[in-house]
């Protein structure tokens, strides 16, 4: 036999031990898919939605154990844009879409079924996730079915405005049931002060969204369902009496608020407005009450998300140091008080992979939603029937009760095209600094109604709130 | 068939040796070049990435954000001197200048982008949101030219400033993986003081090989020197001089990335400064347009931008300084220098070859002395 010299050696028990480094290595490293998500939610909201997808990704970890072949575990990476509909839209442009997306405005959605690049969630979703579906036809070419292509993560609710109990005899003995109350007791006088409305026009990325939130409300519950849905699918006029006498309405609750109430409220932002709202109460941190702003308002028309907010000036939670009560309808219009004016962040699929349908699947089911409410101390509220003792703070519960009790209707500015709601946007800004301009604004609104194309508006309708057990 | 036909014919263990001595000494070349050229390429491939994008993607990335804070700034000075922020002359155009400049820098930083896919996608993000705020300013701009309506185009302009705010943070995090991959580049298993073990060893042990083996031969053949190898030796100390000069590479980039972080200073002095005149323009612009119940938000974009404390270093007006511009040219000048290999990764094939040469030569005469013949 011949014999080989050290070197060879070496180099042989070299090889072998590199050859199994790389077995070993390969063995060891299951496979992992990676998941993207842009979706609008930021800082705290942000870090609170990467806990839910951290549960899944653990979810992903112990189904893949289980089925080692079939079942890749997944990873996911979320991006957390105030602008995601921009965002967005570079990245598909860039051709990088992400593979699931969240969006604020249903309009945004339909665009995206109307250009077919959202992928249909019939074949990825179990029938658990009914109460959260979203479901469209395409609008352009040839009309398709009706098909579920978005699941409604969060769904917030609008049609409140927030007190602070404590100061109740401010503005008078009990919530205002109809509007004309309302009216009354803003234009009441506590101690030298009138009641000022807490309102913030100011936000990122577009301002003035609080401001077409109470034109839709006024609408909604002035109106009725029929007009509201008519006025969001673009069939009803901007200068019709019905549109006109919302924003005149609200003009005249303005003017009944203390003066500078509209023009400061464009430079006011959201949390601005809930520190004026609570700013006697101690804050969370255990700052002594009144170091922070003196109260500067005391009615607050915002939606859900603003308790996140809220408790930030609150001594104890839960406790009801603050509470809502709905946007009131006229007294002779009293059943429209059912109606709640809602917005949903959906969740959409744009890339056909299996991970991302994992993800959908989770994002549609109670497990997530348990999820978003344990890691966003119940600041969570979606379209299922969650049990209600789910809820421990009595106010997250009344806002849950609340949106199984009403008529949801969608927010309109989320219902509209794009341009349409950004003009919207803009005219209330020049509205609550100029209310002469009314008509003009109504007519330009009119002239750009009439150039958007018919297939950019959406008919989606106003539907029950789901029932136990559904 | 006779014992002596049996008997295998015998070797002269002098041939056997030299054989084996040259043997060993053109092994140890080839390994010495390898080890070599791969520290001298290793440590020279890291240094060029570092210096063709991670140093100016870092400096775009300031750049970008002296840019956008200094366009802001413009529009701001503009409406406060009763102007519109997009007009033609004086600062509407400066806006404008500066708007470009930031668009040309975030392509620098896009170009020579060292942070892969995650950088790509920042970029592409930051890009996106420059459209809404360059959005916002026109919207402002249109705003303060209509008559009766300037409160809202100071509005938007505070919203355009929010904005700039996110839009610059994630500028600064995308420097951050910047610098995290020059890190990467500067400090490396290439670069690592430790790593020297791996040239060096089989370099002196070239080098002690010759040496003996000039030993053996003088002893066993009576000769002073045997030249060829005496110049191989001195060929083993070149290559042990140009594999040493990757040691100073891995220092220059050491020094390269201490300059950053020393610029870093004077930058964000610089962008903060710019930031507080355009949050007071702000203010100013705020107060005139809003005298009731706009306390707190003039009180919170005062608290945005608290006054930066004062540098003798840097002066007050202006975009990029002169002391900028000789910061990052010192910064460019040592990563250049450090990204120089002198060419050794071609002397050190040609040292190894002229070794291989020198050590055949050194033993031919010897060897020939020889051939198969016994002792």
């Amino acid at each position: 036999m011949r014999e080989y010299g050290w070197p060879a050696r070496a180099a042989v028990v070299l090889v072998t031990v590199l050859l199994a480094g790389v077995a070993l290595n390969g063995c060891s490293a299951e496979p992992v898919s990676e998941v993207t998500i842009f979706g609008p939610w930021t800082d705290e909201e942000q870090a609170e939605f990467e806990a839910v997808l951290k549960k899944f990704e653990e979810y992903s970890e112990e189904a893949s154990e289980k089925d080692p072949g079939k079942t890749p575990r997944v990873k996911t990476r979320y991006e957390g844009h105030r602008d995601v509909s921009q965002v967005l839209q570079v990245a598909i442009e860039r051709g990088r879409p992400p593979d699931v997306v969240v969006l604020p405005r249903l309009n945004d959605l339909q665009q995206y079924v109307n250009a077919g690049r959202l992928v249909p969630l019939t074949n990825v979703l179990g029938a658990d996730a009914a109460p959260q579906l979203i479901k469209l036809a395409p609008k352009s070419g040839s009309d398709g079915p009706t098909v579920a292509y978005g699941v409604a993560m969060a769904t917030h609710l609008k049609s409140v405005v927030w007190y602070d109990p404590a100061q109740l005899a401010t503005f008078g003995p009990q919530p205002p049931r109809t509007w004309p109350e309302l009216v009354a007791q803003t234009k009441r006088r506590a101690g030298d002060q009138q009641v000022r409305w807490c309102l913030a026009m100011s936000s990122q990325p577009v301002s003035g969204w609080p401001g077409t939130d109470w034109i839709e409300d006024i609408l909604l519950h002035h109106f009725g369902q029929d007009t509201y849905q008519s006025w969001t699918s673009g069939k009803l006029a901007w200068t019709s009496d019905e549109v006109k006498s919302s924003w005149t309405t609200w003009g005249e609750l303005l003017d009944a608020s203390s003066p500078g109430t509209d023009l400061a409220s464009l430079y006011t932002t959201l949390k601005m407005a809930a520190k004026g709202l609570l700013a006697d109460e101690t804050p969370a941190d255990g700052t002594p009450p009144g170091s922070t702003a003196a109260r500067r308002c005391h009615l607050d028309h915002q939606g859900s998300f603003a308790i996140r907010e809220y408790r930030k000036h609150v001594a104890t939670s839960p406790s009801p140091a603050f509470s809502f009560f709905p946007t009131p309808a006229p007294a002779d219009k009293l059943a429209n008080s059912s109606l709640q004016e809602v917005s949903d962040d959906v969740a959409a699929m744009f890339r056909d992979t299996g991970p991302a349908g994992q993800l959908m699947k989770y994002l549609a089911g109670e497990a997530a939603q348990k999820a978003r409410r344990d890691t966003a101390a119940e600041v969570a509220f979606s379209r299922r029937t969650t049990p209600l003792e789910e809820y421990k703070d009595p106010v997250t519960r009344a806002v849950a009760q609340r949106l199984r009790t009403a008529t949801l209707c969608w927010d309109g500015s989320d219902l509209l095209p794009a341009v349409m709601a950004t003009a919207f946007e803009r005219a209330v800004m020049v509205y609550l600094k100029d209310r002469s301009r009314l008509d003009s604004l109504l007519a330009e609104l009119d002239a750009l109604r009439a150039k958007v194309p018919e297939s950019d508006w959406m008919d989606l309708s106003c539907v029950p709130a789901a029932k136990e057990g559904t | 068939m006779t014992a002596d036909a049996r008997t295998p014919p015998r070797v002269s263990t002098t041939r056997q040796t030299l054989v084996r001595l040259r043997g060993w000494l053109l092994g140890f070349t080839a390994v010495t070049l390898a080890t070599s050229l791969a520290v001298v390429l290793g440590v020279a491939g890291n240094a060029d990435v570092a210096e063709e994008r991670s140093v100016p993607a870092i400096l775009a990335s300031y750049d970008a954000q002296d840019a956008l804070r200094n366009a802001h700034l413009a529009a701001v000075d503009h409406v406060g001197e009763g102007g519109v922020v997009l007009g033609v002359g004086g600062p509407g155009v400066d806006f404008q200048r500066q708007i470009a400049a930031a668009g040309q820098f975030l392509t620098l930083l896009a170009e020579n982008n060292a942070a892969g896919d995650a950088g790509t996608r920042d970029i592409q993000t930051i890009e996106a949101l420059l459209v809404t705020y360059t959005g916002l300013i026109g919207q402002a701009d249109a705003r303060f030219r209509e008559a009766g309506l300037q409160a809202l185009g100071a509005a938007l302009l505070r919203d355009a400033a929010s904005l700039l705010d996110d839009i610059l943070v994630r500028i600064e995090r995308l420097r951050g993986k910047q610098l995290l991959a020059f890190d990467d580049q500067a400090y490396n298993r290439w670069t690592d003081g430790h790593t020297a073990v791996v040239w060096l060893l089989p370099l002196a042990a070239l080098g002690v090989l010759l040496v003996c083996a000039q030993v053996y031969l003088t002893r066993r053949f009576r000769r002073a020197v045997n030249v060829p190898l005496l110049l191989a030796t001195v060929a083993v100390v070149g290559m042990g001089a140009g594999t040493a000069l990757s040691l100073c590479s891995a220092g220059r980039l050491d020094r390269t990335r201490g300059d950053v972080e020393s610029v870093h200073k004077s930058r964000q002095w610089q962008i903060s400064d710019v930031g507080f005149r355009a949050a007071n323009g702000l203010v100013v612009e705020v107060q005139t347009q809003c005298q009731i119940g706009c306390e707190d938000s003039i009180g919170e974009l005062r608290l945005s931008f608290p006054s930066p404390s004062p540098s003798p270093s840097v002066a007050s007006s202006g975009s990029s300084l002169p002391g900028d511009a000789e910061a990052d040219a010192a910064i460019k000048a040592h990563a250049r220098d450090a990204a120089d290999s002198r060419s050794v990764e071609f002397a050190l094939p040609l040292l190894a070859l002229g070794i291989t040469v020198l050590v055949l030569a050194g033993f031919r005469a010897r060897l020939a002395e020889y051939g198969d013949q016994s002792t």
